[in-house]
C-alpha cells in the first residue's frame, strides 16, 4: 500500500494521522503564522467586482491547494519495478470551507473526488471543518482595473493559456466570430511574462472594439513546496478560476480550446498508461467539471472544448485565415518549461513542440514560427535525451498507425483509451467513436503531408546522411539499402564490427576509434587496437561526452541526467522516499558482499558481485547528494565516477597480466582530452581542469581521431 | 496543454541485459524472455492485481453467460448491459465501463491493470469479430449478433481461443510496456531499427510471437471450464477463477522462457 498524504490546509490543526503517512501543512490565507501560499488575481475591473456564492470562494481555495499539494507531493520514482504504484498518490486534504454542509454532500464531494481521481491519476480524499475568520473574496484581488468598461457583457469565459489552441480559440470568438469573452490566463511561472505581455498585446490589436476583459491569476507559493513537476491537477485550478470569473460576471459557461488530438491525448506509446498522458482537457474531466460547477451554482454551468473536432494543423489554418499568423511567434506551447530561455522559448523535442511543429507545417505557416525559438530542430537534429528520443519515435509510429485504422472496433481495441471518453460527447458511442477514429486519421495524414514536405526539403541531407541518423526525418524514411542492423548470434549477444568480423569481411573496414556497447561490457577501438571494458558509470559518462562533446560544457547534473535518464535521476531523488531507497541499496549490498567473501564463488560471480557493488556505491553517493540538495556533490560523484575509469584503464592489464596497450592509450586519451571540473571539487591539481567552468564536463575532440558509435 | 511522461529503463544489470538485447539485433524470443525475466519479481504482484482479477471475473461472467440460455439477464446481473440494439462497440464499452468502475471504487489502479483492461477488450473485440457470424456487420448493427458471439463462449474450445487471446494480449501489453522504454532509443542508420518501418515490423512479429506462446494456455483452458462451469448451480468462485487465471499467466511466462531456449539452441 503507498504511503498516505495528509495535507492540512487554512489552519486546521495537524492530527495524529498514523503510521505510514506524511503531513504537510498549507495556508493561503494572508498575515497567518504559517502562511505558504499566495493567491494573486489581477486586472479585473472594480465595477465588475461583485460578491459570489460562498461555495464558489470555497471551490476557488480547494483548487489552490490541490494545485499546491499536486505541486508539493512527489510522485514515487521506480514506475518499472513497482507497476506504477508508486506514481499514483494517495492525499488526504482537510480544508476549512464556508459552506460545510454543501461540500459534506454526498454527491457534490463524489464529484469532486472522482474528477481528481481521474485528472492526475491519483487518489484523492477531503475532510471539510467549518472555517473560522475566513478571508473575503476580494482580499485575493489586486490592482483593479479602472479604465473604460467593454460595452457588451461577455458570453463566456476562455482559458487563454497562451498557447497556439488557446490562441486560436480567442481570435476564432473575438475577430472571427465578433463576441464579448473574457480571457482569463494562469501565469504559472514568471519566465513568459513578457512573450504573454506581447501576445496580449498583439491580440488586443486585433480587436478591434471587442477587446476582452483579460484576467490573470498568479499563485506564489513557497520554494520547499516546488517539487513534483508533473501537476497533472492544474487544470482543476484554472477551470475553477474560470467558474468563479464566471460567477461574478454572471455568465454560466466556460471554454477551454484545445485541439482534439491533445485533448483525448491517447498515450503515445505503450509505457505511457493512465495518467502518464495528461487529461487536462479530455472530455471526461470536462464533463465532470460540468457536473461539479453545476451542482455549486444549482443551474446549468457549461463546460466545454469547441476545438475538441479539430486537428493542430485545422487549429493553426484558423489563426492564419484571420490574417493572424504574426501572433504565432509570440504563443507558446512547450511542456518543458524548465528548459526553455529568452532565446529558444520551446525545447523542441516535448510532445507538445513535436505537436506544435507538424500542424505549423501542415497549415503552411512555418514563416510565423521561426525555426530558431527552438532548442533542438527535431526533424533534422538528434534529440538529446533517451526519453525524447523515444518520445520523436512514438509520435511519428503513432501518427503512421492511426493512418491505417480501417475498422473502429478494431480502433478501439488497438487504443483501449478511446472508450473511456465515449459516454462524455453527445451522439450514440458508436458515432463517437467513428468520428475519434477520423479525427485521428486526419491527424496522421496532417503529419505524413508535413513529413512529405520536410523530407522534399532536405532529401539531399537523408540520402547522402549528411543528417544524424536518429532525427526524425531519417527514421521515417526507408531507403531501401540494406539493413544496417548488427550481426548477431544465436544467443543474441554477439557485438558486431569486431577486428575478426572486418578480417572475414573487407567490405567493413574496421574503424581506428570506435567505443560500443555491447552485452555486459564495452567494445572499444583506439588507435586500431582493441579492449573491453566493464559495464560501469564512469565509461557511460564518458562515452555521453565523447559522441556529444558540448562546446561550452555540461553541467553534472545535466550529464547525469542525459546518460541515466529519468529513472536513475528519479530513483535518485525521492526526497521523502529517499530513506527508503537508502536502505533497499544497503539491503542489496549486503547480498553482493557476501558473494565477495565467498569461498565457492567464482572468479566471474565475484567480478559481477564487484561491479554490482560499484554500482550501487554510486546510486548511494547520488541519492544522498540528492538529498542533502547538493549539485556540487552530485559533480562530485560523477567525476569520481569518471576519475575511478581513468585511472583504472591507465593501470589495465591483458588476461596475461602484461600492461594493456589499448586500454592505457585511451586511458592517457581521456585524461588529456576529457575537461573535468576540478578546482573547486577534487581537492587536487588537475591539468585538465579549467578556471571558470565549475561542474561543467567536456570533450575537446583532438582532429586526427574520429570516434565510430 | 497536453504531453506525456517518458522514461527509460532501470540500469540494473538484468534491465541493462534487455537493452543490450534489443541493441544487439537478438531476436523477439530471446528479448520477450529477457524482459520477463527482469521483470520478474514485480509480475509476481500480478497475483494480487486487482485488475488482473477482475479481469478474470468478467471473462468467466462472459463464459457463463455464453452457456445460458438468457445471456442478456446473466450479464445484467454482472453489471454489463446488453440489449437488442447493442452494436460491437456498445459491447466493449459496457464490459470496460463496468471493469473500470470496480477498480476506480476500490481506488487500485495499477499499471498492470491497464494492460489487463487493454487485452480484455481486445480479446472481447477479437470474439465479436468472428466473420462467420456477422459477415462484417457487427459495427453497425444489432444485438442479435452479439448474443450470437457471446454464445460461442458455450464451447470450451471457443472458450479456450477466447482466453488464448486474453493471455497473448496481456503478454505483448507488458512487452510493449517496458519495450517502449528502450526501442525509441534504437532508433536510427546503424542501430537495431533504421526506421519506424523496422520498428513495426519488430512489434508485429513480438505480437505474433505472443499469440503463438499462448497457444499453451488454450487447451489448458478449455479443459478447465469444461471442469468446472457446470459443476456447481451457483457458477465457478471467484477465487478459483483467480487461482486459473494465475496458472494461465505463470505457463505463459514458462512457454516464453521455453521458446527462448529453443531458439537459442
Amino acid at each position: 500500500m503507498e504511503t498516505k498524504h495528509h495535507i492540512f490546509c487554512g489552519g486546521v490543526s495537524p492530527q495524529n494521522t498514523g503510521a505510514d503517512t506524511t503531513k504537510l501543512v498549507l495556508n493561503l490565507w494572508q498575515n497567518r503564522p504559517e502562511t505558504n501560499v499566495r493567491l494573486t488575481i489581477e486586472h479585473l475591473h472594480e465595477k465588475l467586482y461583485k460578491t459570489i456564492p460562498a461555495q464558489f470562494h470555497d471551490l476557488l481555495e480547494i483548487a489552490a491547494y490541490v494545485y499546491c499539494g499536486d505541486h508539493a507531493l512527489k510522485r514515487g520514482a521506480l514506475d518499472v519495478q513497482t507497476l506504477g504504484a508508486n506514481w499514483r498518490r494517495r492525499m488526504h486534504f482537510h480544508i476549512p470551507v464556508r459552506r460545510l454542509s454543501l461540500w459534506n454532500d454526498p454527491k457534490i464531494n463524489t464529484v469532486l473526488r472522482q474528477t481528481l481521481d481521474y485528472l492526475s491519476d491519483d487518489y484523492y480524499d477531503f475532510s471539510f471543518y467549518s472555517a473560522k475568520d475566513a478571508p473575503l473574496l476580494q482580499d485575493y484581488f489586486t490592482g483593479f482595473d479602472t479604465g473604460t468598461l467593454p460595452k457588451q457583457k461577455p458570453e463566456q469565459v476562455m482559458m487563454f493559456s497562451g498557447g497556439l489552441d488557446s490562441l486560436a480559440g480567442a481570435i476564432e470568438e473575438i475577430v472571427v466570430k465578433k463576441r464579448m469573452v473574457t480571457l482569463v490566463n494562469h501565469q504559472s511561472t514568471p519566465k513568459f511574462k513578457k512573450l504573454y505581455e506581447t501576445l496580449g498585446k498583439g491580440l488586443m490589436d486585433k480587436c478591434g472594439d471587442m477587446k476582452p476583459l483579460h484576467l490573470r491569476v498568479e499563485i506564489n507559493k513557497a520554494q520547499s513546496l516546488n517539487k513534483e513537476y508533473t501537476q497533472r491537477a492544474r487544470s482543476f485550478l484554472y477551470a475553477s478560476l474560470g467558474a468563479t470569473v464566471a460567477m461574478m460576471l454572471d455568465v454560466r459557461k466556460l471554454c477551454f480550446y484545445e485541439n482534439g488530438i491533445v485533448s483525448l491525448n491517447l498515450p503515445v506509446c505503450a509505457q505511457v498508461i493512465g495518467g502518464r498522458a495528461t487529461r487536462t482537457t479530455h472530455p471526461r474531466v470536462l464533463a465532470e467539471l460540468q457536473e461539479l460547477f453545476s451542482l455549486l451554482a444549482g443551474e446549468k454551468f457549461t463546460v466545454d472544448n469547441p476545438f475538441l473536432w479539430n486537428t493542430k494543423g485545422e487549429v493553426v489554418k484558423k489563426i492564419m485565415a484571420a490574417n493572424c499568423g504574426p501572433l504565432i511567434a509570440s504563443s507558446r506551447s512547450c511542456a518543458h518549461t524548465w528548459e526553455t530561455t529568452n532565446e529558444h522559448t520551446h525545447c523542441g523535442v516535448c510532445s507538445q513542440c513535436i505537436d506544435r511543429r507538424f500542424g505549423v507545417v501542415a497549415a503552411e505557416a512555418e514563416e510565423f514560427d521561426p525555426l530558431r525559438q527552438y532548442a533542438v530542430d527535431v526533424f533534422t537534429q538528434s534529440a538529446p535525451k533517451d526519453a525524447d528520443k523515444i518520445m520523436g519515435a512514438a509520435y511519428l509510429e503513432k501518427a503512421i498507425q492511426f493512418e491505417t485504422a480501417k475498422e473502429v472496433p478494431q480502433f478501439i481495441a488497438d487504443n483501449p483509451e478511446v472508450r473511456r471518453m465515449l459516454r462524455y460527447v453527445e451522439g450514440t458511442p458508436t458515432g463517437v467513436a467513428g468520428r475519434v477514429m477520423e479525427l485521428h486519421q486526419h491527424h496522421a495524414k496532417e503529419v505524413t503531408g508535413a513529413l512529405k514536405t520536410l523530407l522534399g526539403r532536405n532529401l539531399d541531407g537523408v540520402i547522402k546522411a549528411t543528417l544524424p541518423p536518429d532525427c526524425l526525418l531519417r527514421i521515417s524514411y526507408e531507403t531501401g539499402s540494406p539493413t544496417t542492423m548488427p550481426a548477431v548470434t544465436e544467443n543474441g549477444n554477439a557485438l558486431p564490427t569486431t577486428s575478426a568480423e572486418a578480417k572475414t569481411n573487407p567490405d567493413l573496414p574496421m574503424p581506428r576509434y570506435l567505443l560500443r556497447r555491447g552485452a555486459g561490457l564495452w567494445k572499444v577501438i583506439y588507435d586500431g587496437k582493441e579492449g573491453e571494458i566493464d559495464l560501469g558509470r564512469g565509461i557511460s559518462l564518458v562515452a555521453y561526452l565523447l559522441f556529444n562533446p558540448p562546446p561550452g560544457g555540461l553541467h553534472g547534473t545535466e550529464l547525469a541526467n542525459r546518460v541515466f535518464g529519468q529513472e536513475i535521476l528519479q530513483e535518485a531523488s525521492l526526497g521523502a522516499d529517499g530513506d527508503s531507497t537508502r536502505r533497499k541499496i544497503e539491503k542489496e549490498a549486503i547480498k553482493w558482499n557476501a558473494v565477495m567473501k565467498d569461498p565457492g564463488a567464482s572468479e566471474s560471480e565475484k567480478a559481477e558481485a564487484l561491479e554490482e557493488l560499484q554500482n550501487l556505491a554510486d546510486s548511494l553517493n547520488v541519492t544522498r547528494m540528492d538529498s542533502e540538495g547538493g549539485a556540487d556533490k552530485q559533480v562530485r560523484a560523477i567525476r569520481r565516477a569518471i576519475d575511478r575509469l581513468i585511472e583504472k584503464l591507465r593501470d589495465a592489464k591483458d588476461r596475461k597480466n602484461n600492461p594493456h596497450m589499448a586500454l592505457r592509450a585511451f586511458g592517457e586519451h581521456l585524461h588529456k582530452h576529457l575537461w573535468i571540473p576540478s578546482s573547486r571539487f577534487s581537492g587536487t591539481s588537475r591539468s585538465r581542469a579549467r578556471a571558470g567552468v565549475a561542474g561543467q564536463f567536456t570533450y575537446e575532440r583532438p582532429a586526427d581521431v574520429v570516434w565510430v558509435e | 496543454m497536453g504531453h506525456s511522461r517518458i522514461g527509460t529503463l532501470p540500469a540494473t544489470k538484468k534491465w541493462r541485459e534487455v537493452v543490450s538485447l534489443v541493441a544487439n539485433g537478438a531476436d523477439e524470443a530471446q528479448i520477450a524472455d529477457a524482459v520477463m525475466a527482469a521483470a520478474g519479481k514485480t509480475l509476481a504482484r500480478v497475483r494480487d492485481d486487482a485488475g488482473f482479477r477482475e479481469a478474470i471475473r468478467l471473462i468467466m461472467q462472459l463464459a457463463l453467460a455464453g452457456s445460458s440460455r438468457n445471456p442478456a439477464a446473466e450479464l445484467a446481473a454482472a453489471g454489463i448491459s446488453l440489449s437488442k440494439n447493442s452494436t460491437q462497440v456498445d459491447m466493449v464499452l459496457s464490459i470496460g465501463d463496468e471493469y473500470d468502475r470496480r477498480i476506480e471504487d476500490a481506488r487500485q489502479r495499477s499499471d498492470f491493470s491497464e494492460v489487463a483492461q487493454g487485452a480484455l477488450v481486445g480479446a472481447v473485440t477479437e470474439l465479436l469479430n468472428k466473420k462467420e457470424l456477422n459477415q462484417g456487420t457487427l459495427f453497425e448493427a444489432a444485438g442479435d449478433d452479439v448474443t450470437a458471439a457471446i454464445k460461442q463462449l458455450k464451447q470450451p474450445r471457443n472458450f479456450g481461443q477466447f482466453f488464448q487471446n486474453f493471455v497473448g494480449g496481456i503478454s505483448n501489453g507488458l512487452l510493449k510496456m517496458y519495450l517502449s522504454r528502450t526501442n525509441g532509443t534504437q532508433m536510427g542508420e546503424g542501430k537495431r531499427f533504421a526506421t519506424t518501418n523496422q520498428l513495426r515490423q519488430f512489434e508485429s512479429a513480438m505480437k505474433t510471437h505472443c499469440h503463438e506462446s499462448s497457444k499453451i494456455v488454450e487447451k489448458f483452458a478449455a479443459d478447465w471450464i469444461h471442469k468446472y462451469r457446470d459443476r456447481s448451480a451457483s457458477g465457478i468462485s471467484r477465487e478459483k477463477a483467480e487461482g486459473f487465471g494465475w496458472v494461465a499467466f505463470r505457463k505463459m511466462t514458462l512457454e516464453l522462457a521455453a521458446r527462448a531456449r529453443k531458439h537459442g539452441d
